[in-house]
């Protein structure tokens, strides 16, 4: 229960650079997520804040106080490991209750702690058990368990969910939630699963390369990508990207594919996109922003490669002007794989990245 | 199903009743009998033996009870099992945090890339390949009370008072515990630094965050998580302490008087100096028996299930 800031934070291990120009401001409270591809410094930015690595450069503070160099335990905060770190001698009981120890607790005390905490997670039944005994998920349970009972400032989680079946991850994902309403508390949650955070976090931390590529809601950054890191990483399955050219076509702008079609750009973007005319840019619609159909008058024939019937819709990968690429369909309308089929465009949803620096273009 | 596959699978069936007529001990035999002619028959002719009155000049001899009165009621056994005991809890003990010790000097060194740690593990490691009773002579000329002796020359350099290292019976024992501890500590330390390399880290973060300080750490993480590792050292380094008896040898020869005669030189010297082959034998059953009972009693501490 108490606000983080990171500013300018960084972590070098020698030469080498893990994270660098960390800002970060996470509210009282909040669920925030750091996510991103395997290596890009989220665990090096949690450890840094858990006190388990030391900060190279910048500062952190925990509530009002600076605690660069407080160490784990002085930092009053709780972390979830993603092995869970459950002390294998001991029993669920002792193990909630280790973090008490220099509480100045009567045993009494620290009895109804634990019990409160087990109750809390469902797993009152399990306190006798040592952590060999339990399955994953219950081993996950009692990690948590053994955080939540010190009742710290921050919750720290390092992909505490990656040891999981899908089925099991998905019931965790929503009682971390159900968890973080019922005590709330600073929370920061590592992992590198987009699903994660965008169902998660309160705001999203996308990182790459060891910096911040953006921060915002899970909307946010699914709607409004600063960069096409962001655009492509966030999303399931990724963006689509084609690289073109932005025309004018009388009054109105088009993007031009390749050499082949093109696009118009819808009039709102003009103004935004009018310093940009002529320039080689790489357009980017998400797949449902496309469909299968010959509705709209600006309509490009492609072959389909693949289809994936999901249930719920199916996806359909083709390939156009050398940009593999796919599009959501309806079950019932779906086509099969090699048919050709007309696709429609629906350009409102339309992003445009320099390919310079990757920026995507403000509108 | 393929033609070829369906035979060979019949031909399989076929051979499986062929296999199980073979008794299952038959599987057993042969490490049965390399066990057996190795292990099991020296120590029941020992136990033969200390019912004979066989001795080392040969001759006839003759089933009797009397050798091993003899040896048991010996004025000089319970001196002899007292040196030993003494001797052996304090190496147990020694080996262990001395072992210890160096083993998390090296992990520890190891974790902040000190240079320098393969050095260290070898040259405690060449401890261990010394002979016994290359290490015997090796400590009495380190313990030597004559001008040249290392240890005394660097007391004097110190102007500290010199020490009877070997000469007087008090300290006798000391020194052949200290040179056995030299020699058996790095045998401790590879146990228990493999057993240190094994602790998952996270443990550590996790209790750090916790809030426990290092020497919680120590009580509450590495100490429970070596228990298994320091009772199956302490097995092993019994079983070797109670049969050192070379490296005594060498560096005192049990003495002054009986001051550091161990069961095992007891037994050593029984046959080979007074030729009683019978009693020798009997000797080294009771020394059998003592190594028994103490493994049986360390593997009650022993963990049950898997930590
Ligand atoms: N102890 C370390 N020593 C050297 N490099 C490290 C260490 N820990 C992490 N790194 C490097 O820092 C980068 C970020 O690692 P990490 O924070 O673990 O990534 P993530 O958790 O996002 O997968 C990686 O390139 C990794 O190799
Ligand atoms: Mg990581």
């Amino acid at each position: 229960m108490a606000p983080v800031s990171l500013v300018s934070l960084g972590k070098a291990f020698g030469s080498i650079e893990a994270v660098r120009d960390i800002d970060l401001e996470i509210a009282d409270n909040e669920f925030v997520v750091l996510v991103g591809p395997s290596g890009c410094g989220k665990s090096t930015t949690l450890r840094m804040i858990a006190g388990l690595e030391t900060i190279s450069r910048g500062e952190l503070r925990i509530g009002e106080t600076v605690v660069n160099h407080l160490s784990p335990g002085e930092r009053d905060i709780a972390m979830v490991f993603q092995n869970y770190a459950l002390y294998p001698h001991m029993n669920v009981a002792q193990n909630i209750a280790f973090g008490l120890r220099h509480r100045n607790l009567s045993r009494a005390e620290i009895k109804a702690a634990v019990l409160d905490a087990a109750r809390l997670l469902d797993i009152e039944a399990l306190l006798d058990r040592r952590p060999k005994a339990l399955s994953g998920g219950q081993r996950q349970r009692v990690a948590m368990g053994r955080a939540i009972v010190r009742r710290p400032k921050v919750f720290l989680f390092d992909e505490p969910l990656s040891n999981l079946d899908a089925k099991l991850r998905a019931q965790m994902r929503i009682e971390i939630k159900r968890l973080h309403q019922r005590v709330p508390t600073t929370t920061i949650f590592v992992t590198h699963d987009q699903v994660e955070a965008m169902t998660m976090a309160d705001r999203v931390v996308v990182m790459n390369n060891g910096v911040i590529e953006q921060v915002g809601t899970p909307l946010d950054v699914y709607n409004k990508p600063a960069t096409r890191f962001v655009a492509e990483f966030i999303g399931s399955p990724s963006m689509n990207f084609f690289d073109g050219t932005l025309e004018a076509q009388g009054e109105d702008l088009v993007f031009r594919i390749g050499n082949g079609r093109a696009l118009p750009v819808p009039r709102a973007r003009g103004s935004a996109y009018s310093k940009h005319f002529g320039k080689r840019l790489t357009l980017g619609l998400r797949p449902e922003a496309l469909s299968v159909s010959d509705a709209s008058d600006f309509t490009i024939e492609v072959e389909t490669k693949v289809v994936e019937p999901l249930g719920v819709e199916t996806i359909v990968y083709f390939d156009l002007a050398g940009h593999p690429a796919s599009v959501r369909a309806a079950p019932n309308r779906a086509p099969r794989a090699g048919e050709t089929v007309p696709l429609s465009f629906d350009m409102t949803f339309m992003h445009l990245i320099d390919p310079e620096d990757g920026s995507v273009i403000p509108y | 199903m393929p033609k070829p596959i369906a035979q060979a699978l019949s031909r399989r069936t076929a051979t499986t009743p062929e296999a199980s007529s073979i008794p299952y001990w038959a599987w057993l035999l042969p490490v049965m009998l390399v066990i057996g002619a190795f292990y099991i028959y020296p120590i029941i002719d020992a136990l033969r033996l200390a019912f004979t009155d066989a001795t080392l000049t040969g001759g006839a001899e003759s089933y009797t009870v009397r050798s091993l009165q003899r040896v048991l009621s010996n004025p000089a056994l319970p001196t002899i099992l007292s040196n030993t005991a003494i001797f052996t809890a304090a190496s147990v003990v020694g080996q262990q945090l001395l072992g210890l010790s160096v083993a998390l000097l090296v992990v520890r060194g190891e974790r902040h890339h000190l240079p320098g740690m393969l050095v260290l593990r070898t040259i405690v490691l060449a401890a261990w390949v010394v002979p016994g009773i290359a290490n015997g002579v090796i400590w009495s000329m380190l313990f030597s009370e004559s001008p040249f002796g290392a240890i005394n020359g660097v007391l004097r350099l110190l102007e500290l008072p010199t020490v009877a290292w070997l000469s007087n019976p008090a300290n006798a024992m000391l020194s052949a515990i200290i040179a056995n501890v030299w020699q058996g500590t790095a045998f401790s330390m590879i146990v228990l630094y493999a057993a240190l390399k094994s602790v998952d880290p996270s443990l550590y973060e996790a209790a750090a965050v916790d809030g426990a300080p290092a020497w919680e750490r120590f009580w509450f993480i590495t100490l429970p998580q070596l228990k298994a590792a320091i009772l199956v050292n302490s097995i092993l380094i019994t079983i070797q302490t109670l049969n050192t008896f070379d490296a005594i040898l060498a560096l005192t020869g049990g003495g002054p008087g009986r001051a550091t005669e161990v069961l095992s030189l007891f037994a050593y010297n029984t046959v080979f100096y007074q030729f009683d082959l019978a009693g020798g034998s009997a000797l080294s059953i009771l020394l059998l028996l003592i190594s028994l009972v103490l493994a049986a009693l360390y593997m009650l501490f022993m963990p049950k299930r898997d930590m």
